[in-house]
């Protein structure tokens, strides 16, 4: 092979850095919200929320009249907490801003919320599951008028899996094969937790979609041909080492020689996640949350771990655009990549969305309503 | 004195006769091994004895975990306190002691000869307690402290699921795998043997978990335990413990319902415990912490959760008991 010449390796960059420019031009930019927002009070949250939404141009054509399914975070298993803080008020979204969110969906007409997570380890109900954490599961039943939960951990109520694709071919997988709640619907919205995370810097609107994969096909007891009846374990194995395939059944890897490396292979699997299933309402529960990173496992890691309390409310209709003002609001610089804050490891996952056109992390672009981010801004590191 | 009184410990073939004083002033007034000894009950056969010896027993502790503890791994621990809420079903009569002994060639610490005091104790058995220099002061310590709180064991297991079983012939050791994953799992259960399953005995109880013979002894008994537990309800849970890791737990009762006891024992018993916090199902109104060496006990706040309450606890390296008030 000849060396490239000099002119050619400008020409070259110089394509490469128009490319880029390019694409974050075209990436989508639209408008953020942020509350201040102290409390779980519900009444609070109502209000709060209800105002993010006319900010946003309101819920209503979104969603009335449609099948809504809701993305929660539940990380981790229910009988951790950070010391002596509750789950819901360090590393899960609080049940108030879950319920708040349904109700407010429900006044806008939408005409069937479907509440999903892939709770570790287990296919019993998601009731169950937020019943060990002494959640009150009717409460969030009640505060619409057809409420359902889903565990999407495995094949879950539906005969099949359902295949989505990632527009472009994706990163790691040119699709995944998930629960039918996530193609079963018409709205799909991300209720994520303010977050730091250990393998991807940042836990938002698009992190929370990592969990959407089953594990009985990307997890480490998955099916080595069909996917597991039951979830067993993590998705360590298969996708944060990649030292398995997922199940035979589901596409495999898109370049096996790919690195093995969770802070290669995360993010680029959470941006092809919400590309191939895009986020329409993003809200990130920054009322009270954890430093450090993503739950109470890290804790032994990271000494400063601890229970904050921000109070804010973050919601975008763009998830990108949303998590790059969350990562404003954390004190971070939405433009940073691997080997600066908070992507010290990893590469960037707000990056590699913009890339696949998912939305711009350009901070200049995105207009910013409610409380401004200097006024919001909660430093993580500090 | 009755056999239901003995605190047992193995004489050790080093020790001459004088070596009884060592056993003045602490509760072991029985000895397995040990010549005729003044005011002190010998045993020298364990089998003649009238007490049940537990089969199978071992020396508590966190086992190794080559995969770690991840974001939700619990740690394997191996611990006797479920074998011997069995041997109480099985001989109600008969007092149930762990005869295992002390791992050679290993770096043991006192709080682990504390636990294994404790890990039979909590639940109304006795380890026949091989004394080491290395621990005296800690086991005696720990002995001690149960010999303080005998009306205890008068307490019966608070219980939404009986477990209904003969531990016999093939379904024994599926059975029993049954009541150590439960145990594990903090899941408040009974057991109950197949010829006393009356609709007395079974009154209270939301449900019945049978391992009777037609249960294949292939199936797999973390499944059947995970099965009862799901069939239960975590609504119907009288016991949630969050951080609890390595700690087993047991929720027992007064004779008149209106004073409750949770044992929880830390079988990594060399480090204090993460901090865990408890939560119950009755709305206990008032709650007091109890720690081996603690000369009395401190009150804990109660804090009102829905129907029920959660108690902070502080870290504790062995063993720690909350005596419940309604």
């Amino acid at each position: 092979m000849r060396n490239l010449t000099r002119r050619e390796l400008l020409a070259g960059s110089a394509a490469a850095l128009t490319a880029v420019r390019m694409a974050r031009a075209d990436a989508p930019a639209g408008r953020v919200a942020i509350s201040r927002c102290r409390t779980y009070d519900p009444a609070a949250l109502n209000a709060a929320l209800s105002s993010m939404f006319d900010q946003l141009g309101g819920i209503q054509p979104l969603v009335a009249g449609k099948t809504v399914a809701i993305k929660i975070n539940l990380t981790g298993s229910p009988d951790q907490r950070l010391g002596h803080t509750p789950a819901e008020r360090a590393h899960w979204t609080h049940p108030h801003v879950i319920g708040a969110t349904v109700h407010l969906l429900d006044r806008a007409g939408a005409r069937r919320i479907r509440l999903l997570e892939s709770p570790w380890n287990t296919a019993a109900p998601l009731e169950e599951y937020m019943l060990e954490a002494n959640w009150e599961p009717r409460d969030l039943l009640n505060a619409g008028s057809h409420v359902e939960f889903e565990n999407t951990n495995w094949l879950g109520n539906a005969k099949k899996y359902s295949r989505l694709s990632v527009p472009r071919g994706g990163h790691m997988f040119r699709a995944y094969d998930l629960n039918h709640s996530y193609a079963d619907c018409d709205v799909f919205v991300s209720i994520a937790k303010l977050k730091e995370h250990a393998t991807a810097g940042v836990t938002l609107s698009m992190k929370n979609c990592f969990g959407i994969t089953p594990c009985t096909i990307y997890g480490d007891g998955a099916g080595v041909d069909e996917p597991s009846p039951v979830p067993h374990g993590g998705r360590g194995s298969v996708i944060h080492a990649g030292k398995r395939a997922p199940s035979k059944s589901a596409l495999p890897e898109n370049d096996l020689s790919s690195p093995r490396d969770g802070g290669y292979r995360v993010p680029r699997v959470v941006a092809d996640l919400i590309s191939a299933r895009p986020i329409h309402l993003a809200i990130i529960d920054g009322i009270e949350t954890m430093t450090g990173g993503e739950g109470p496992w890290i804790a032994d890691r990271v000494a400063r771990c601890k229970h904050v309390a921000p109070g804010v409310l973050i919601a975008g209709t763009n998830p990108v655009n949303t998590d790059t003002v969350a990562m404003a609001v954390m004190g971070f610089d939405p433009m940073a990549d691997r080997g600066r804050a908070p992507f010290e490891t990893c590469d960037s996952t707000l990056h590699l969305a913009e890339e696949l056109g998912a939305g711009s992390r350009d901070l200049s672009r995105i207009e910013v309503t409610g409380t401004p981010v200097r006024k919001a801004r909660f430093p993580f590191r500090a | 004195m009755p056999p239901s009184d003995w605190v047992p410990l193995r004489w050790l073939a080093a020790w001459s006769r004088s070596d009884v004083s060592r056993l003045r002033g602490t509760p072991f007034n029985c000895v397995i091994g040990a010549p005729e000894l003044d005011g002190i009950h010998t045993i020298a056969d364990l089998n003649t004895a009238p007490v049940h010896i537990v089969g199978g027993g071992k020396w508590p502790r966190v086992a190794p975990n080559p995969g770690g503890a991840g974001p939700t791994g619990q740690p394997w621990v191996d611990s006797n306190g479920y074998a011997v809420r069995i041997a109480q079903a099985i001989d109600p009569a008969k007092p149930a002691w762990l005869a295992y002994s002390v791992p050679a060639s290993q770096a043991l610490r006192p709080a682990q000869f504390a636990l294994a005091v404790c890990d039979a104790a909590a639940y109304g058995g006795h380890w026949i307690v091989c004394p080491d220099d290395r621990a005296w002061d800690a086991t005696v310590a720990a002995a001690r402290f149960f010999e303080q709180h005998k009306s205890w064991c008068t307490y019966h297991p608070a219980a939404r699921l009986a477990v209904v079983a003969d531990f016999s012939g093939p379904q024994r050791a599926l059975a029993t795998e049954v009541v150590n994953l439960l145990t594990r799992r903090q899941v408040a259960f009974k057991i109950v043997r197949e010829k006393d399953a009356t609709e007395a005995n079974l009154r209270g109880m939301l449900e019945v978990l049978r391992i009777d013979a037609h249960e294949p002894a292939s199936r797999d008994p973390y499944t059947i335990a995970s099965e009862a537990h799901l069939k239960l309800s975590r609504r119907n849970d009288l016991l949630r413990l969050w951080n609890a890791g390595s700690i087993n737990s047991f929720y027992t009762l007064s004779p008149d319902d209106r004073r409750g006891l949770l044992q929880l024992i830390n079988y990594a018993a060399h480090e204090p415990s993460r901090l865990i916090t408890v939560g119950l199902a009755r709305a206990w109104a008032s709650a007091r912490l109890w720690m081996l060496n603690a000369a009395a006990a401190t009150s804990v706040e109660v804090r009102r959760v829905r129907d029920g309450i959660e108690l902070d606890l502080p870290p504790f390296a062995v063993y720690a008991a909350i005596e419940l008030q309604s």
